[in-house]
């Protein structure tokens, strides 16, 4: 599924590893995230969106894949 | 799983530090820390006097802690708070059973009392449920995507070693081996310990990430 996280927690100034540090998960898996090789849970998810103060429509696309 | 605070992020241990080393520094400490686990148990194979036997569990223990955290390190992982709190389980629970398979369970021979030959027969056990239950603890507190990695590494571990048990089986029950049917019970334990280990290893290899 594609994604915005990379772009967001780019524009926040944020490695990998900090936004996996305040997610409490680890950066494997906002890597795999972000690379579209895993799909997050709908809890994962909605803390991305709560975290980045965004829609979760807004930041995932079901209909594209990568 | 809790969500952790700004100021929690920011406090960092020592050893934690490793994974600010450049990247051949951190390979470097990673085969080091091999280096010194395997060369634990050299020591324990080579010498059998107490006085060594203790240095080569000290040393293993070390290796132990080096390679948690070099193997972080080189994946780019921090070392979070279940992290440390496994290894601090683990290691002790590690020390008692080389003592009790070293130096108590040779001694079971020697014990006239059956409840209580029973008894020392069965006590590398203890620390063995310390371990289960720190991996099922240790497991509870990953993340989604690590608990998907440890429940393939699970598959494969127990799909290749009742593999290999039946294979074993079948070649003794065709006479074709002989098979020591205490050893191979003894043997099924550490097997999935060890396979689960490598697979876990290329699972977290296979996700790492740039």
């Amino acid at each position: 599924m594609k994604n915005r996280v990379r772009e967001l927690r780019e524009a926040q100034g944020w490695s990998q590893g900090e936004l996996a540090e305040r997610l409490d998960v680890s950066r494997q898996t906002i890597n795999a995230i972000e690379t579209g090789k895993y799909d997050p849970s709908l809890p994962l998810a909605f803390k991305l969106a709560r975290l980045f103060k965004q829609r979760i429509e807004s930041m995932f696309d079901p209909d594209e894949e990568r | 799983m809790t969500h952790m605070s700004a100021a929690a992020v920011g406090k960092k241990m020592p050893m934690d530090k490793m994974s600010e080393w450049p990247t051949w520094l951190r390979w470097s400490a990673w085969l080091v820390s091999w280096a010194v686990y395997l060369g634990g148990f050299a020591l324990l194979l080579m010498f059998h006097s107490l006085v060594v036997q203790g240095l080569a569990l000290a040393v293993i223990c070390m290796g132990l802690v080096l390679l948690t955290h070099a193997t972080k390190a080189v994946l780019n992982e921090r070392m979070r708070k279940v992290d440390r709190w496994q290894v601090r389980v683990v290691l002790p629970a590690f020390v008692v059973y080389m003592v009790l398979m070293l130096d108590v369970w040779p001694t079971y021979s020697r014990i006239e009392l059956p409840w209580l030959k029973v008894i020392v027969a069965l006590l590398p056990l203890l620390p063995l449920v310390v371990v289960v239950w720190a991996m099922m603890r240790y497991m509870a507190h990953c993340d989604e995507l690590e608990r998907r990695q440890q429940l393939e590494a699970i598959g494969i571990a127990a799909a290749v070693v009742s593999l290999v048990g039946f294979a074993l089986g079948l070649l003794a029950a065709t006479k074709l081996i002989a098979v020591d049917g205490a050893l191979v019970l003894l043997l099924i334990f550490p097997a999935l310990c060890v396979v689960y280990g490598l697979a876990c290893g290329w699972n977290r290899w296979r996700w790492r990430g740039r």
